[in-house]
């Protein structure tokens, strides 16, 4: 175990040096300019557009620069952002925790929903409560995120105003609010970008579920759980899940990158200041320290996750060892 | 006697109802974009000037009627008076002995001359530095009274002093490395001398401000204001259409098609500074001729086959009218009476026939000389409207055989091609300031003191003369008169197709109750607006508790 937990440590230490490198490259060759929108005034004179430029290291040559943010990188510091006027660690350190909650969420809410759906399907296989839930899950596995996005923020938002359209929490005097009302407020927000960006994680489950289910059920072991009388949720749950639930698990691992790629634009949506929403601005303002921390970190997370995730398929869910 | 004091009462007390019934309340403000900043000398957009400009307050403020020349109109804000010396080369300032810091110091003369020596320091980085190039000095005869030195005397001299140099805390911000100014936690957690104190900020989320009841001009009438941050357009308008928030600086045409029909949300007309245009690339930048656009007939013929007011209408409805000329309707120098070049299709048909333009193959595209008249117009992706407005553009001059090709770039990538000159044409905008200044960066000859965004690199010689005389004329007839001239040569000879200038429509909550909004501020007014006491909401739950 702990020769693979190394062995995957500096896997993703080589993903994320490749990443770096290529992000870098990619970046240095994107037109644009960091300080081309910030100083799009009309009177803003060259000179000044120079000192910024100097004051952030841009009129440096590019491996140079590459070099200077490579050492600090080493030294745990991450640079600084040009476009928020704060270090960049700092600006992380503040989006991450939102992302994370969201993706969590978004990931907790659509495994349930999923491996639920899945298990209904199953026990009504080939009836026509199993057609609807195949179809939802098609939609939703082939509807844009952003697409879902809007409608949920337009609909539920603001028009039937079910959902509060977008923030962290209600505006106004709400952090003079006790604990309990503002957790409250602060899960009633997040409920509605995290449930489009879990409708998508659903459905996949939903589908991989289903046929590891429906593969599990054909097995011998089904057949005597249900000679010894036990009902069919009862087989369905004790006996085919855990040993249906290992891909699936896996599969989580594999989505999260994809996840956390929609969570930029669910982000955007619902205003929820998270890392996605960071990217994308950093994208536009070529904040270039700010962009290649947030594909770093991304993709950090993806590789834990992916990690985390065998590890955890490994122990829910051993692999049979045939019989000789 | 007794009965004039009765009714004086009378009026007296119904006032204070009123004020009762109105007052109080959380104004919460959807906006589209973030302050990038809240230290004054580096904010660029509006919305950082909106928080700053309300935490901070500025000697003097431009006055409903937008002048710029000499001191006409300015409102008096930190300083209660000012006076000019007799050679017009020095105005002294007398500050309102009230004002206070929000941190209960008062604010001195010695802030004013703190604040110009950061506004002018390269460390810092100022970005509305070259504004003060004329001012020498500040000097601090007392306290209370700040004298601005100046190099030269210019009409908007005193405009360009106290529109752009806003007093800071030397008390706290004077020990700081100049180089720490950009973000350290004093400049981060501001304090200010406005109506409105700082109280948290979350970046691309929530900015909060709460009524300072110690201004010295008066507690603000709201007691505080949140802005409410979101990236998409649509969430922007959704927070107001849903009664998330108060207000809304600019409705988009989709946005008027959703307004609730129970009157939730009213549109309120304001003056713009906007305005939109096709710019040809006359020149590149080694100063070489475009194949093209170097001929000022084409430009011209090309001009006459654009019906701008149907781009106007299609893609604003009504919320735009046809642009006139490189100035917006709103500032004081704008002259509707300019001829301008009319939509002619069966003239602009002859004029490209006359130039040798012909469409000899009959596929649709005039050529000569064995070149098509082809060329691609650049649009930043980031604008719908002007999206639209360059697929109108290319149906229209399809009609006359011209090809045109849209190029769409994100904002930043946008911009990187037009500074470097790599285009054919491109849809741009301007917003303008109150002073017409502007437009001498914007169509003035690239070189040190003009032209700095004439990418273009269109260049008219009766222009800039005209533009430099009306800059140096104190006489506001005179000034009119040489800007008429510029106008006049910027239009005939057609480095742009002037396209539209967006009406400004805000969009305000019914229990809102705003004042005029200034074109260049809409937030100059906010500590005097109103939120209805019968309308009050969860968040407003502090105000309906303070006794």
């Amino acid at each position: 175990m702990t020769r693979r937990l190394i062995a995957r440590a500096l896997h993703a230490a080589a993903v994320c040096a490749v990443v770096a490198t290529s992000v870098f490259a990619l970046l240095q060759f994107a037109p644009g300019d960091p300080f081309a929108t910030a100083l799009d005034g009309t009177d803003v004179p060259p000179n000044v557009r120079a000192e910024w430029r100097a004051r952030y290291g841009f009129d440096l040559p590019p491996l140079e620069r590459f070099a200077h943010w490579g050492g600090a990188l080493v030294r745990g510091e991450l640079g600084y952002s040009a476009s928020r006027h704060r270090a960049v660690a700092e600006v992380v350190r503040d989006a991450l925790p939102r992302t994370l909650v969201l993706v969590g969420a978004a990931l907790i809410l659509g495994f349930a929903v999923g491996v639920g759906a899945a298990l209904l399907q199953v026990r009504h296989h080939g009836r026509w409560q199993d057609r609807v839930l195949g179809a939802l899950t098609l939609g939703g596995v082939a509807m844009p995120e952003f697409l879902v996005g809007l409608l949920a923020m337009t609909w539920l938002g603001a028009r039937w105003r079910i959902f509060p359209v977008a923030g962290l929490g209600s505006l106004g005097d709400a952090t003079a609010w006790p604990l309990w009302e503002r957790a409250a407020d602060y899960l009633w927000h997040l409920a509605l970008p995290a449930a489009v960006l879990a409708l998508a994680v659903a459905s996949r489950v939903a589908r991989h579920q289903r046929a590891a289910l429906l593969g599990v059920m054909r097995e011998d072991f089904i057949r005597t759980a249900r000679a010894k009388g036990l009902g069919e949720w009862d087989v369905l749950l004790r006996h085919a899940l855990p040993n249906a639930i290992g891909p699936v698990i896996a599969l989580l691992g594999l989505a999260l990158p994809s996840l956390v790629g929609g969570a930029a634009l669910i982000e955007r949506i619902f205003g929820w200041p998270g890392m996605g929403l960071t990217l994308f601005d950093a994208l536009l303002a070529r904040d270039y320290p700010l962009v290649l921390a947030a594909v770093l970190l991304a993709t950090l997370v993806a590789v834990v996750a992916r990690t985390l995730t065998d590890l955890v398929a490994d122990v829910v869910a051993p692999r049979r060892v045939p019989v000789p | 006697m007794t009965r004039r004091f009765a009714l004086a009462v009378c009026v007296l007390a119904a006032a204070c109802r009123g004020g009762d019934a109105r007052s109080g309340g959380i104004l919460v403000v959807s906006a589209g974009a973030d302050a990038e900043t809240l230290f004054p000398p580096l904010t660029v957009g509006n919305q950082g000037r909106a928080v700053t400009e309300l935490i901070y307050d500025k000697l003097a403020d431009i006055g409903p009627g937008l002048n710029t020349i000499g001191d006409g109109g300015f409102v008096p804000k930190l300083a209660s008076s000012w006076e000019w010396s007799a050679d017009s080369l020095t105005i002294t300032f007398h500050l309102d002995p009230r004002a206070r810091w929000h941190d209960g110091q008062p604010v001195t003369a010695r802030d004013v001359q703190f604040a110009f020596r950061v506004w002018t320091d390269s460390a810092v980085g100022a970005v509305q530095r070259a504004a003060l190039a004329t001012v020498d000095s500040v000097s601090v005869p007392d306290a209370h009274t700040a004298r601005a030195h100046f190099r030269e005397r210019t009409p908007e001299q005193f405009y360009a002093f106290v529109y752009t140099l806003i007093p800071l805390p030397a008390h706290r911000l004077a020990a700081l490395a100049d180089t720490a100014l950009h973000d350290a936690p004093a400049v981060r957690a501001p304090i200010g001398s406005g109506p409105f104190r700082f109280k948290s900020w979350t970046p691309r989320a929530t900015l909060e401000l709460t009524a300072n009841a110690d201004y010295y001009g008066g507690r603000p009438r709201i007691d505080g204001v949140v802005f409410a941050v979101a990236a998409q357009g649509a969430t922007v308008a959704a927070r107001l259409l849903a009664g998330e928030a108060d207000f809304l600086e600019q409705l988009a045409p989709p946005d008027f098609k959703q307004l609730p029909a129970d009157g939730l949300v009213r549109a309120q007309s304001y003056g713009g500074f906007d305005y939109a245009f096709v710019q040809f690339n006359v020149n590149d930048a080694a100063g070489r001729p475009h194949p093209l656009f170097a001929d000022r007939e084409l430009r011209r013929a090309l001009t006459m086959a654009v019906n701008r007011a149907t781009i106007a209408q299609s893609v604003f409805d009504s919320l735009a009218r046809p642009a006139i000329g490189p100035f917006s309707r709103t500032q004081w120098t704008a002259d509707t009476t300019v001829r301008g070049i009319p939509f002619d299709t069966v003239e602009a048909i002859r004029a490209l026939d006359a130039l040798g333009w012909r469409d000899t193959n009959k596929d649709g595209v005039r050529e000569r000389a064995g070149r098509r008249l082809a060329f691609s117009v650049l649009v930043p992706a980031s604008s719908r409207t002007r999206q639209a407005a360059a697929v109108l553009l290319q149906a229209q001059l399809k009609t006359v055989g011209v090809q045109v090709t849209i190029e769409q770039a994100d904002f930043n990538a946008f911009l990187d091609r037009a500074h470097r000159g790599a285009f054919d044409a491109l849809v741009g905008g301007v917003r303008t300031s109150p002073s017409p200044r502007g437009v001498r960066d914007v169509w003035g000859t690239p070189g040190p003191s003009r032209g700095a965004q004439n990418w273009g690199r269109w260049s008219n010689a009766t222009f800039d003369a005209q533009v430099d005389s009306a800059l140096a004329a104190t006489n506001t007839a005179a000034v009119r008169a040489h800007f008429r001239t510029a106008y006049q040569a910027a239009i005939d000879d057609a480095p742009a197709i002037w396209l539209y200038e967006p009406r400004m429509f805000a969009g305000v909550h019914r229990r809102l109750t705003t004042t005029a909004l200034r074109p260049d501020a809409w937030w100059s007014d906010i500590a005097h607006w109103t939120i209805d006491r019968a309308q009050r909401l969860p968040r407003d739950r502090r105000a309906l508790a303070a006794p």
